[in-house]
């Protein structure tokens, strides 16, 4: 039973991910994760520290139209970025304003919302483990 | 830059880590059970001046969720871990580690896996069967429907047992996350009457010792809960009653559905929870639940 703790580590992150802030929904539903990634360059506006999920703002500058957008991408929830140790915080950390480039799958609607799936941060460290199972997943 | 501990205040989250730990190591085929009899279990268990077990102290790995999986049950296990196994070789093969394409793999999987392990669950609620169309159509087509995801309340008994129970005389306090509190007397008032019902997410609850065992009836529910993600769903007649028993540093938990809606009670899979024995545990803030997403799913698929 080689592959035992690989499973118990995946459902672990299933029972993490899900149990803890309430239902699991379906992110094919929502989200484009069979097309590549967009790559997202611009200023950090917020995090949303809510459940289900966390969101983290970025405001992006339109090339097309000029107009700068916000972008509102879906994070794991914020008990496990605190497991993951997601280097984000008020105070001592980076703040709104700050240059941040992000990885997202687009969401299937064509709105401005996304599902992150990386953040590049100023000093060029660079987190991906923004989305719930990953973490998981790449133990 | 400040280190990592620093730059990120919450780390100070012991009884969120203790319980991933404790979940994590269920789930990884440790026989929770076989650790608790030669040690936890073992220890005194700790009692009130009125000579009852003592209930307080925050208790972690008793997991929400109404299927409530089967870390404790080894024939819902395998379901899980035969699921898991089969997709664990798709990653490896589909596209080099960390590039996008193997990325969407796991994600969808992961998602998907979710549902499936949800749904292989073995001791599942038996719905008498004119209820069974409805039910396999929130299985299959219910993701926006599931009123966790709608930020409302899980109820009893999806919610699982409490994180922390403040134990006196007269009642005791259930703390969970997800913004919630019970308030249980224990103090033999009885259940009110029928005709003062109104419908209630968590229930009326009434609690009272039976020896050692704490057990506690809830009637006067409302029906807009699930009793787990598949879409088990449950009458305003639903009575629900939790047998809680204290041995040593763990706690037992156990739930059973009574529901003219089912053939028969459903007897929720056991679960156990350890006692949290860092004494300056905190529990933080319980984030508020705010639903952004419905408005962008673009089909009604589950995980």
């Amino acid at each position: 039973m080689t592959l035992r703790p690989l499973a118990g580590l995946l459902a672990c992150g299933l029972l993490w991910g899900g149990v803890t802030v309430g239902a699991h929904h379906a992110v094919q539903a929502q989200f484009d994760v069979n097309a590549p990634a967009v790559t997202l360059v611009g200023t950090l506006k917020k995090t949303e520290w809510i459940n289900p999920h966390a969101k983290l703002h970025i405001t992006v500058k339109n090339e097309k139209t000029g107009q700068m957008e916000d972008w509102e991408l879906q994070m794991a929830a914020a008990a496990q970025l605190r497991r993951n140790g997601f280097p984000l915080s008020v105070r001592g950390g980076v703040k709104p304003g700050d240059p941040i480039t992000a990885t997202a799958f687009a969401a299937r609607d064509g709105s401005t919302t996304g599902l992150l799936r990386s953040i590049k941060f100023p000093d060029g460290r660079t987190f991906t483990r923004g989305v719930y199972g990953e973490a998981d997943l790449e133990k | 830059m400040q280190s990592r501990s620093r730059r990120w205040p919450y780390d100070l989250s012991v009884s969120l880590v203790l319980a991933g730990v404790l979940a994590m190591s269920a789930l990884a085929g440790v026989d929770l059970a076989a650790q608790q009899s030669g040690g936890a279990a073992a220890a005194p268990t700790p009692r009130l001046p009125d000579g009852k077990p003592d209930f307080n102290g925050m208790w972690a790995g008793g997991r929400g969720g109404g299927a409530g999986f089967g870390a404790e049950n080894p024939a819902d296990n395998d379901n899980v871990v035969a699921l898991l196994r089969a997709r664990a070789p798709e990653l490896d093969k589909s596209a080099p580690a960390g590039t996008d394409a193997n990325y969407a793999h796991a994600i969808v999987n992961f998602e998907r896996d979710s549902g499936l392990s949800q749904r292989s669950v073995r001791n599942r609620p038996m719905y008498k069967p004119e209820h069974w169309t409805e039910i396999n159509e929130l299985d299959k087509d219910g993701n926006a429907l599931d009123p966790a995801f709608k930020c409302l309340p899980q109820g009893v008994p999806r919610m699982g047992p409490p994180n922390k129970i403040v134990h006196t005389p007269k009642e005791m306090i259930f703390l969970y996350g997800l913004r919630m509190t019970r308030v249980i007397p224990i103090d033999g008032r009885p259940i009110p009457p029928v005709a003062e019902w109104i419908g209630l997410w968590n229930g009326v609850s009434r609690g009272r010792w039976e020896g050692d065992e704490l057990v506690i009836e809830t009637v006067d529910f409302n029906d807009e809960t699930w009793l787990g993600w598949p879409g088990w769903f449950h009458s305003i007649d639903m009575k629900v009653t939790e047998r809680m028993r204290r041995e040593g540093s763990t706690l037992r938990w156990q739930a059973t559905v009574d529901d003219p809606m089912l053939l028969q009670p459903w007897v929720m899979n056991p679960r156990t929870l350890q006692l949290n024995a860092n004494a300056n545990a905190e529990i933080e803030e319980d984030l508020p639940c705010f639903e952004k997403d419905l408005q962008h799913m673009v089909t009604k698929e589950r995980g």
